[in-house]
C-alpha cells in the first residue's frame, strides 16, 4: 500500500476539513508506535469486533509495549487485572489530552492511539485533538481516520485483523 | 393588566387647581408584588455574563468541530485548521462558539414565534384579561417568567411585555454572529447559554398561553393514560394525521370534531409534540411516535389527510405524501412549501380540490378553516383511497433486496451506522427478520434511499418488511401534564436538597438514539427503581411507552405520574421542558424561601449548589434541544447529550485533578474552599448507555447533600458501577466528605481504601459561586 494515495473517509462527516491525515501500512503505523516513548492507548465500547480478535490484540500491545490504557465506556470489563487500565470517558481522556501538561502517569504522551470507539465519535475527539492540541494522534480502527495524523485505511475484516496482527509482531 | 396611556389637556381650571398644555401618561400598571425586585429583571447580554463566567471558567468548552472552516461571508470560505485565522480575524474556537450561539438563537427563535402565535391567538381568541389560573395546586403560575423578567404574570396580557422582550434579546443575540460582532469565544458562549435562558422563558409562555387558552387540564398528576403506537390506528377510519409542535390547527379539528361527536368516527394521531398536546386536549387522540416515525408514517399511507404546522417537519413531506395521495394541509407561516394560500377561499372549493386531487396540498392559516376543512377532507377522500398503499408486499421486498449489491453506501450514510446490507443479503434469501432490528435503530432521516446506487427503496423496504410489528404497536402513555405543582414541590423540596430523594433526572430530547429507542426505557427504569423522581418530555416520553414488559405493560401503566420519589412524570410536549426548570425554581422559593423575582444569579446558584437534577438529551437533534440545554446550564443544572450530541460541537468539562477549578465560597464564613467536583461536568456526551447511567448519577452529587444523602446518592453511584464497569469507582474519596457520606454496608472497607490514598475528611460547607451571597461581611469583592 502507497501511504500517500488519498484514501476517502469511511463516512463523509469524517471530511471536516482541507487537513487530512495520512493512510499508513500497517509496517509504517507498527514502526511509528515502536518509536513512540510514552504512547497511550484508549480503547472503546466497539472492542468486542473481529470475534474478540482485536481485544486480543489490544491486551498484546499493552503488554509487549506496556502501552497503559484508557478504557471507555464498558470496554473495562472486558480486561483483567493483569492489564494497565484505567477507566475514563472517552470525551473526558480526549479534553485532559488537549492540557500539554497531562500524562495518565504524570509524563505527557506523544502519541494517542484510538481503537474500538465508534467511528464517528473518534473522529470528533481525533478533530479536536488536531485543531487544539499538539498530541500526534493514530487511529487502528478499520477505517480510515482523516482526522488522524495518521491511521490505518478502509479495510476488510479480514485485512484488519491481519493488520493488527502485522502490528503486533512488528512493534516488540 | 398592563396599559399605557397618555392625556393630554389644552387647559383645565378648577377651584383648586388650573393648567394649560397638561400632559398625564400612565406607565405599565402592576399588581403589587411585595417580594424585592433583585438585581436583573429583564436582563440583557451583559447582565448575566459575570454569572455565566463563573461555570465557563470551571466547565471549560471542550470543542469537536464538525467543520474547520468558516463558509459564513463573501470573503470564505476560509480554513480555520488549528492556528489559521479567517478573513474577519475569527479563529476556530470562536467559530464553533458562533455556530453554537446561531443554533442556541435558532432553538429560542423557534420556540419563540411558537410562542407569540400562540400568544396573539389566545388574546384574540379571548381578550387580554383572561386570567392565568392553573388550579388550585399551581399558585406559582410561572417561575421562570417571574425570575427572569421580574413580573408576576396575572392574565395573557401580562405575557407580551416577556415576550416583546424575549424578541428584543432574540434580535440582539443574532446580531452577535454577524461577522465583526463578537471576538472572544467564552463571550459568545454566555450569548448562547442567553439564548437559552430566553428560550427557556418563551417555552414557558407558550404552554401556559395554551393551557389556559384551550382549558388544558393542569394541576393534576394522575392524567389519564392513552394509545401510542401504529397499531392503535384504526385503518377502517379516516385518519388525521398531525406532524409538528404547534396545537392550534389540531386543536380546531378537535373541536370541530367534538362538536359534530365524529370523535369516534375519525382517527386523529399525530407525531411529535402536537400529538403530545392534542393528548392534552383529548385523551382519545392517538400518538403514532416519535420523530423517528415521521417519514415511516407518512410513507405508510395510513393517513388520509397530513396536516402540517411547525418545527421538526420533513421538507420532502409534501412530495412523500403526494406519492400516496395524502391530502397535505400546511398551516403555519414557517412551512408554507410553495403551497397556494387557500386561508381566504371557501371550505367546500378547498375540499373539492383536495378530494380530486386537483391539490395535493394546500395552505391554511386560519386555524378554525382548517379544522373544518381537515374533517370533510378526510371523510370524502377516505373511499378513494381504499387501495392505496404505501407499503409493499413481502415478495417485493424479496425482489428488492436481491437487487442490493452490498456496497455498503447506506451504512456509509447512516447517522447510527446500521448494518443494512445484512439485512437485505438475508431478505434475499427470504428472511426478513434482520430488518426488525434495522427498523428499531433507524432515526427516520431516509440518507440510505438517496445513498443507494442501485435506487432501493430502503426505508419503504424496512417498514414493509415489519407489518407485522407495525400491527403489534400498540402502548401506553400518561398524557401530559404541565406544571408541577405546589404542593408537589412542597412534598419533595426537602428531601431533594437534603439528597434523601437522591435526584431529579430529566429524560428530553429528540430520538436520534444511537442504539435504538429501549435505552431511554431502560434509563428511566433503573432510576424508578432507585426512587429518583423521573421526569420525561417530548420524543423521549414517546419511546419509553414503546418499552413494556412481559406482561406487555410500559413503565406508565407501572409507575404513578406524581412529582415524587419513584414517580414518572410526563411533562408533555416539547415546551413543557419550562415546567422541569420551574420546578427546581420552585424548590428554591418555596422550600429555601430564596427571592425569584428578577434575581436569576442566586437562583441559579441555589440550584447549582443543592438540587441534584440532571437533564438527559439521549437523543439530539434539534437546535430547539440544544438551546434548552443551554437555558438549563445557565439556570445551574448539568445535562448529559448521547453520543451524538458531539455533532452540537461543545461540551462542558470540568477537570476533578484540577482543584483550583473548585474553588468555593462558605456562605456562612466567607472562606474560599476547595470543594469536591460536583457536578464534575455541565455537559458530558458518554459513548454507550451504561456509561450515561453511571455518570448520570455521578451528576446528581451537590456540594450541599447532607450526610443521609450523600450516602445515598453514593450508594447508587457505586452500586451502578459496580453493576456495569464490575468494580468499584476510583473516585469515591472526592465524594465523602466525611465517613458518614460513605455507604454503611461497605463503609468499613471503603474507609481503608480512601484513607491509603491520604483522604481526610472535609467541612461540609454552605456553597456559593457568588461573593455577593456571602451573607458574612468580610470585605469580599464581586
Amino acid at each position: 500500500m502507497n501511504g500517500l494515495q488519498r484514501v476517502k473517509p469511511w463516512k463523509s462527516v469524517a471530511e471536516t476539513g482541507p487537513k487530512w491525515g495520512v493512510a499508513v501500512s500497517p509496517e509504517t503505523m507498527a514502526r511509528i508506535i515502536k518509536e513512540a516513548e510514552n504512547p497511550l492507548l484508549i480503547i472503546g465500547g466497539d472492542i468486542d469486533e473481529l470475534d474478540g480478535k482485536l481485544l486480543d490484540f489490544v491486551k498484546k500491545l499493552s503488554k509487549t509495549k506496556s502501552i497503559p490504557i484508557v478504557a471507555t465506556a464498558h470496554s473495562i470489563t472486558r480486561l483483567d487485572d493483569s492489564v494497565d487500565a484505567t477507566i475514563m470517558g472517552f470525551v473526558e481522556v480526549t479534553n485532559v489530552l488537549l492540557d500539554p501538561d497531562w500524562g495518565l502517569k504524570g509524563t505527557p504522551h506523544d502519541l494517542v492511539i484510538y481503537v474500538g470507539i465508534e467511528y464517528s465519535l473518534t473522529n470528533m475527539m481525533l478533530n479536536s485533538l488536531k485543531n487544539f492540541s499538539e498530541v500526534k494522534t493514530a487511529s487502528l480502527s478499520r477505517y480510515y481516520q482523516p482526522n488522524a495524523s495518521v491511521s490505518l485505511a478502509n479495510l476488510t475484516d479480514d485485512i484488519w485483523a491481519e493488520s493488527l496482527e502485522k502490528i503486533s509482531e512488528r512493534v516488540v | 393588566m398592563i396599559e399605557e396611556k397618555k392625556i393630554k389637556i389644552e387647559k383645565l381650571a378648577s377651584k383648586v387647581f388650573e393648567a394649560e398644555d397638561l400632559t398625564i401618561e400612565i406607565g405599565d400598571v402592576e399588581e403589587y408584588w411585595d417580594e424585592p425586585m433583585g438585581p436583573t429583571p429583564a436582563p440583557g447580554i451583559p447582565d448575566l455574563r459575570d454569572w455565566d463566567f463563573r461555570l465557563l471558567n470551571r466547565y471549560k468548552p471542550l470543542y469537536s468541530p464538525l467543520c474547520d472552516m468558516c463558509c459564513f461571508c463573501a470573503y470564505g470560505k476560509c480554513d480555520l485548521t488549528k492556528d489559521k485565522r479567517g478573513a474577519c480575524g475569527i479563529n476556530i474556537k470562536s467559530q464553533q462558539a458562533r455556530v453554537v450561539t446561531m443554533e442556541s438563537v435558532a432553538g429560542a427563535a423557534s420556540h419563540g414565534a411558537h410562542a407569540r402565535h400562540m400568544l396573539n391567538h389566545m388574546i384574540e381568541v379571548h381578550g387580554r384579561d383572561l386570567p392565568i389560573d392553573l388550579g388550585d395546586g399551581i399558585l406559582i403560575e410561572m417561575p421562570i417568567y417571574r425570575c427572569v423578567i421580574g413580573i408576576k404574570p396575572k392574565t395573557l396580557g401580562d405575557l407580551e411585555k416577556g415576550m416583546a422582550y424575549a424578541e428584543e434579546e432574540i434580535t440582539q443575540v443574532l446580531a452577535s454572529i454577524h461577522p465583526g460582532n463578537e471576538g472572544d469565544y467564552l463571550d459568545r458562549e454566555s450569548k448562547a447559554l442567553h439564548a437559552g435562558m430566553i428560550d427557556n422563558l418563551v417555552m414557558e409562555i407558550g404552554d401556559i398561553a395554551q393551557i389556559i387558552g384551550y382549558k388544558l387540564p393542569t394541576s393534576i398528576a394522575d392524567t389519564p393514560l392513552a394509545d401510542i403506537g401504529f397499531g392503535t390506528l384504526d385503518r377502517s377510519h379516516p385518519i388525521i394525521g398531525f406532524i409538528g409542535h404547534n396545537v392550534m390547527p389540531a386543536a380546531e379539528v378537535i373541536g370541530y370534531m367534538e362538536e359534530n361527536d365524529l370523535m369516534d368516527d375519525i382517527d386523529l394521531c399525530g407525531i411529535c409534540c402536537t400529538s403530545h398536546d392534542m393528548q392534552r386536549r383529548n385523551s382519545k387522540v392517538k400518538i403514532v411516535g416519535n420523530l423517528a416515525k415521521q417519514m415511516k408514517f407518512v410513507k405508510s399511507g395510513f393517513a388520509d389527510v397530513v396536516i402540517i404546522d411547525e418545527q421538526c417537519i420533513r421538507e420532502d413531506v409534501l412530495k412523500e405524501a403526494a406519492q400516496v395521495h395524502s391530502a397535505l394541509i400546511a398551516t403555519n407561516d414557517k412551512m408554507c412549501l410553495r403551497l397556494k394560500d387557500r386561508t381566504d377561499d371557501p371550505v367546500d372549493e378547498i375540499v373539492e380540490d383536495l378530494v380530486s386531487g386537483k391539490e395535493v396540498g394546500v395552505l391554511i392559516l386560519d386555524p378554525v378553516k382548517v379544522g373544518v376543512v381537515a374533517t370533510r377532507t378526510a371523510q370524502k377522500i377516505k373511499p378513494k383511497r381504499i387501495k392505496v398503499r404505501g407499503l409493499i408486499s413481502e415478495d417485493e421486498v424479496i425482489d428488492w433486496a436481491k437487487k442490493c449489491t452490498a456496497c455498503e453506501a447506506c451504512q456509509r450514510t447512516c447517522p447510527v451506522d446500521i448494518h443494512i446490507s445484512d439485512a437485505m443479503t438475508a431478505a434475499s434469501k427470504g428472511d426478513l427478520s434482520k430488518f426488525k432490528r434495522v427498523r428499531e435503530l433507524c432515526v427516520g432521516c431516509m440518507r440510505c434511499d438517496f445513498a443507494c446506487g442501485t435506487k432501493i427503496p430502503i426505508t419503504t423496504v424496512m417498514e414493509s418488511a415489519n407489518i407485522e410489528v407495525l400491527s403489534q404497536e400498540k402502548f401506553k402513555i400518561r398524557c401530559g401534564r404541565g406544571p408541577i405543582q405546589d404542593v408537589e414541590i412542597r412534598g419533595v423540596g426537602s428531601p431533594i436538597v437534603f439528597g434523601e430523594i437522591p435526584g431529579i433526572v430529566v429524560l428530553a430530547g429528540c430520538s436520534n438514539y444511537p442504539d435504538g429507542a429501549r435505552d431511554v426505557g431502560i434509563m428511566a427504569e433503573e432510576f424508578l427503581k432507585r426512587r429518583y423522581i423521573v421526569c420525561v418530555s417530548g420524543c423521549a416520553a414517546m419511546s419509553i411507552a414503546e418499552m413494556t414488559d412481559e406482561e406487555g405493560k410500559s413503565l406508565y401503566e407501572k409507575y404513578p405520574g406524581d412529582f415524587d420519589a419513584g414517580c414518572l412524570v410526563n411533562l408533555g410536549s416539547c415546551l413543557t421542558n419550562a415546567h422541569a426548570i420551574g420546578a427546581a425554581i420552585k424548590v428554591a422559593h418555596i422550600f429555601a424561601k430564596r427571592n425569584l423575582r428578577g434575581n436569576l444569579e442566586e437562583i441559579a446558584d441555589y440550584i447549582y449548589n443543592r438540587i441534584g437534577a440532571v437533564a438527559v438529551v439521549w437523543g439530539t437533534y434539534s437546535q430547539k434541544a440544544l438551546a434548552i440545554c443551554n437555558g438549563v446550564n445557565r439556570f445551574g443544572i448539568p445535562v448529559m447529550y448521547g453520543p451524538q450530541g458531539t455533532k452540537y460541537r461543545r461540551l462542558f468539562l470540568g477537570r476533578r485533578d484540577k482543584p483550583e477549578d473548585w474553588q468555593t465560597y462558605n456562605a456562612k464564613t466567607g472562606d474560599i474552599v476547595t470543594v469536591e467536583p460536583c457536578p464534575e461536568h455541565m455537559i458530558y456526551t458518554p459513548e454507550t448507555m451504561e456509561e450515561a447511567i453511571v455518570m448520570i448519577a455521578k451528576l446528581c452529587f451537590r456540594v450541599n447533600d447532607t450526610e443521609m444523602g450523600r450516602q445515598g446518592k453514593l450508594t447508587h453511584y457505586i452500586d451502578l458501577h459496580k453493576k456495569y464497569f464490575g468494580r468499584m469507582p476510583d473516585d469515591v474519596e472526592l465524594y465523602a466528605r466525611t465517613e458518614k457520606d460513605l455507604p454503611i454496608t461497605m463503609r468499613k472497607e471503603l474507609l481503608k481504601e480512601i484513607k491509603a490514598k491520604g483522604w481526610k475528611p472535609k467541612t461540609i460547607i454552605d456553597p456559593t459561586l457568588v461573593p455577593r451571597l456571602v451573607r458574612v461581611d468580610r470585605g469580599v469583592k464581586k
